[in-house]
């Protein structure tokens, strides 16, 4: 009972925070988690931010979705990228002491695709939550809006079904 | 009612405190997997890599690990044979790990001793080992080092050509086909090259003849000389008057001897010419015989010995196994990366590479320091006497700092292996990588070895009694192999659709029970060397080629025949041409030459004649004047 609590809770917390920081945040999450490797400590910490902040948790899983496909095509431009930083000698020391550190190895940051990817993902990120930010706001204002004024929609907000769906909206607060 | 105005702000932290169950019940779920499913996972894992490593299932009984105590137990391990798949290769009852507890945090895995006990040997299994075995992806050194291997073992075999001659010996009339070499043949093209070398030559020649003086201009020279000549000198005034007109003659004679001298090179230079282009067309009649055989499929095998045509394609695979191992261990433990002064090592993985950013001092990232192998013989039949240690296997040799070792030895007498030797040593520890092994058996036995499974024939070696050993050794792009065997109670198996070639073979392999093999691939990446002998090789050779020697060499006189026949008509014609070309040049040119050097004689003549007329002269009225002198003197008495 309390797993199958926990697991509504979790839906309901992929319909939260729709505000449009908190969907772009989501969003550039995303970008991280579909570019890096699954297997580093890297996605331990994706998913302890998602989970923990207020971060649009289904608009990080549609980000991640779509731009892991793309990343596949990404990682021989990741590898190129990696390579490069990890053969930086003024970065040396600092590999090396990370590589010699408790528990960061797991990071696997000595990855050539693992660093590129990140190095890539930190280089979009900041563009990316201001154009899904953008993005979301013209969707809000332009799309919405429209299918609003349409009769379809007011049809389907005339029916039962919608109804029933604004009594859950209202009881699941 | 709810009422909005007098609400509280909903202030929202950016934490959401709400997300610390399902975290910690996503942990709770990550240390159970660990509990109850890691081990599990690991021995699918490491059958997975094993298997692939092998090209053979590679399965584990059981596998613990206490990573707590730092203990890792592993039992029955069974490595399947990929030639033979309901048999392993080795069977192995238990391992047991023994690793360093701190490095774990560093995701460092150091296994300070471990023990293999219990080693078997060729045990069946209860399903096959076979998988379908995925083309291995040979980096550019392998590919490189075989590309080298197979030019030049067609270089050595040819291709196809041990099948050529079984159809020689069911006595085919391989040269009873037409034989037209067409106007595109080399002969024909250089014939027709020749030809028109010699048009074109003939035509500069005659512009060069026709500038050179004619007869008449040297009768008129030499007209003048002898009117020159005839003159006499009876004083000083005279000499210089003829030498003057002399003079005037020689300036003439030079701009003839210059022009003749001139067109005499041009003729030289343009014979050689043209005797080469005619040379050139024997070579393209060479060439064209050894098209006609090509296309005719005369072989050209080197019967002395077949032990490269019939062993070369193992000695092939021996090789490409190995380079296999070396890449195997090049990509695992791979040597310093070049141009660092820090040990750090670069390894391939199946996505990007991994950096181990060495320090000196520390692990490499993964360690086993020492293993030790012991096995004793027991019951079972298929377990041997085995001994070895293996040494340093790590994966940033450079901050290990030593090269890895392992030495085994073992006896399986059962299996009737004995005195059976391994030595390995992998020095990756520079930038050079270095890898050497030794492999020996004192007696192993042979069943069922395939010599040649091609046409035309099939030759197996049913059973036999082997001992031989193999060294390899590795430096960076350079590489050479050596095996040497001894068969001795060699019992055959010969197939072959050819009745005469199945009796010249019953005839060679009679009483020929044993043979040794000796063969060695020396080299650098594409420029490989290799040597094959064996006398079982020397023996079928021999027997063969006293068969088709005769007929290969009437093959290749019926072909030069021919060949010259086809093109006799025009070659004679081009000789022809060649003879006129040098009877039209050579002759009249000598002729003018000689007539201008003659001219040169007697102009020379002519002023030494004069010169010295004109020196007696002087003498002459020189004398009279000292008479004269002396007449005029009168001396006192005394």
């Amino acid at each position: 009972m309390l797993i199958i609590r926990q697991l509504l809770k979790f839906m309901e917390l992929l319909h939260k925070e729709t505000g449009e920081n908190q969907l772009a945040a989501g969003f550039a999450l995303g970008l991280f988690m579909g570019f890096t490797p699954m297997g580093s400590l890297f996605w331990a910490g994706y998913l302890v931010m998602l989970i923990m902040f207020r971060i649009n948790i289904g608009a990080a899983f549609l980000s991640y979705g779509v731009l892991k496909i793309l990343s596949f095509a990404l990682d021989p431009v990741f590898d190129r990228v990696g390579y490069s930083v990890l053969s930086m000698p003024s970065l040396r020391g600092l590999f090396i002491a990370a590589f010699q550190a408790p528990i960061v190895p797991f990071t696997r940051f000595n990855n050539t695709v693992v660093m590129g990817s990140l190095v890539v993902s930190f280089l979009l990120a900041v563009p990316f939550y201001f154009a899904m930010k953008f993005a979301i706001r013209r969707y809000r204002v332009v799309v919405v809006e429209r299918i609003r004024n349409t009769w379809m929609w007011k049809a389907f907000k005339a029916t039962k079904l919608f109804q029933l769906y604004e009594q859950y909206e209202k009881f699941a607060g | 009612m709810s009422n909005t105005k007098n609400s509280p702000v909903n202030f929202k932290t950016p934490i959401r405190w709400g997300g610390f169950v399902p975290l910690v019940i996503i942990t709770t779920a990550t240390c159970l997997y660990f509990w109850l499913f890691f081990d599990r996972h690991l021995k699918y894992g490491l059958e997975v890599g094993a298997t692939a490593a092998n090209g053979a299932r590679v399965d584990i009984g059981s596998l613990k690990t206490r990573l707590l105590h730092g203990e890792i137990l592993v039992s029955k391990v069974e490595v399947g044979n990929p030639k033979e798949p309901m048999k392993n290769r080795v069977e192995v009852e238990s391992m047991r790990f023994k690793l360093r507890v701190p490095p774990l945090i560093k995701m460092k895995v150091v296994i300070e001793d471990s023990s293999i006990l219990g080693i078997k040997y060729g045990t069946a299994r209860t399903y096959s080992a076979a998988i379908p075995v995925a083309p291995k992806a040979a980096s550019q050194f392998s590919k490189q080092v075989m590309n080298g291997f197979e030019k030049v073992l067609k270089e050595k075999v040819g291709e196809g050509e041990v099948e050529r001659v079984g159809s020689l010996l069911e006595g085919k009339n391989l040269t009873g086909q037409a034989i037209q070499i067409g106007e595109d043949s080399n002969s024909m093209k250089n014939i027709r090259a020749a030809q028109s070398l010699i048009e074109s030559s003939s035509k500069d020649l005659d512009a060069k003849m026709k500038a050179l003086p004619d007869e008449k201009a040297i009768s008129g020279i030499k007209a003048k000389i002898d009117a020159i000549g005839a003159a006499k000198v009876n004083n000083v005034e005279d000499a210089g008057r003829l030498l003057n007109d002399l003079k005037s003659v020689e300036t003439d004679v030079s701009s003839m001897t210059n022009k003749a001298t001139d067109a005499g090179n041009s003729v030289t230079q343009v014979t050689n010419n043209v005797t080469q282009s005619v040379n050139n067309v024997e070579k393209a009649i060479d060439e064209d015989v050894a098209y006609v055989k090509k296309k005719l499929q005369i072989p050209n095998l080197n019967l002395k010995d077949l032990t490269t045509p019939l062993l070369g394609p193992k000695l092939g695979q021996l090789l490409e196994q190995s380079l296999y191992y070396v890449e195997l261990a090049r990509k695992y433990m791979p040597p310093k990366k070049k141009g660092e002064k820090e040990p750090i090592a670069v390894q391939e993985r199946k996505k990007g590479r991994d950096f181990e950013f060495g320090q000196r001092a520390t692990y490499p990232g993964f360690l086993l320091e020492k293993a030790v192998i012991t096995s004793a013989l027991s019951e079972d039949p298929t377990q041997g006497d085995a001994k070895g240690e293996i040494f340093g296997v790590n994966s940033n040799p450079s901050v290990y700092g030593k090269p890895t070792t392992a030495a085994l030895t073992a006896n399986f007498p059962r299996a009737k292996v004995a005195g059976a030797r391994v030595n390995i040593n992998i020095d990756h520890v520079t930038e050079v990588a270095k890898e050497s092994g030794s492999f020996q058996v004192d007696s192993f036995p042979v069943e069922e070895w395939v010599l040649s499974e091609g046409s035309p024939f099939f030759l197996k070696v049913l059973k036999a009694a082997g001992r031989g050993g193999l060294e390899m050794r590795f430096q960076d792009d350079e590489l050479s192999l050596e095996m040497k065997a001894l068969l001795s109670q060699v019992n055959y198996e010969m197939k072959t659709d050819n009745a005469k070639l199945e009796g010249i073979l019953k005839r060679a392999l009679a009483n020929f029970s044993s043979f040794n093999l000796t063969a060695r691939v020396t080299g650098k990446e594409g420029k490989i060397d290799m040597f094959m002998a064996s006398d079982l090789g020397e023996r079928l050779g021999n027997a063969i080629r006293q068969e088709v020697q005769a007929q290969l060499e009437l093959a290749n006189q019926e072909i030069r025949k021919k060949v010259t026949a086809e093109v006799a008509e025009k070659r004679k014609a081009l000789d022809q041409a060649l003879d006129g070309f040098k009877k039209n040049t050579l002759g009249p040119l000598d002729s003018k030459i000689k007539g201008v050097n003659d001219l040169k004689g007697q102009l020379q003549a002519q002023i030494d004649r004069i010169n010295k007329e004109k020196d007696n002269v002087i003498k002459g009225k020189a004398q009279q004047e000292l008479d004269k002198v002396k007449q005029g003197i009168k001396l006192p008495k005394f």
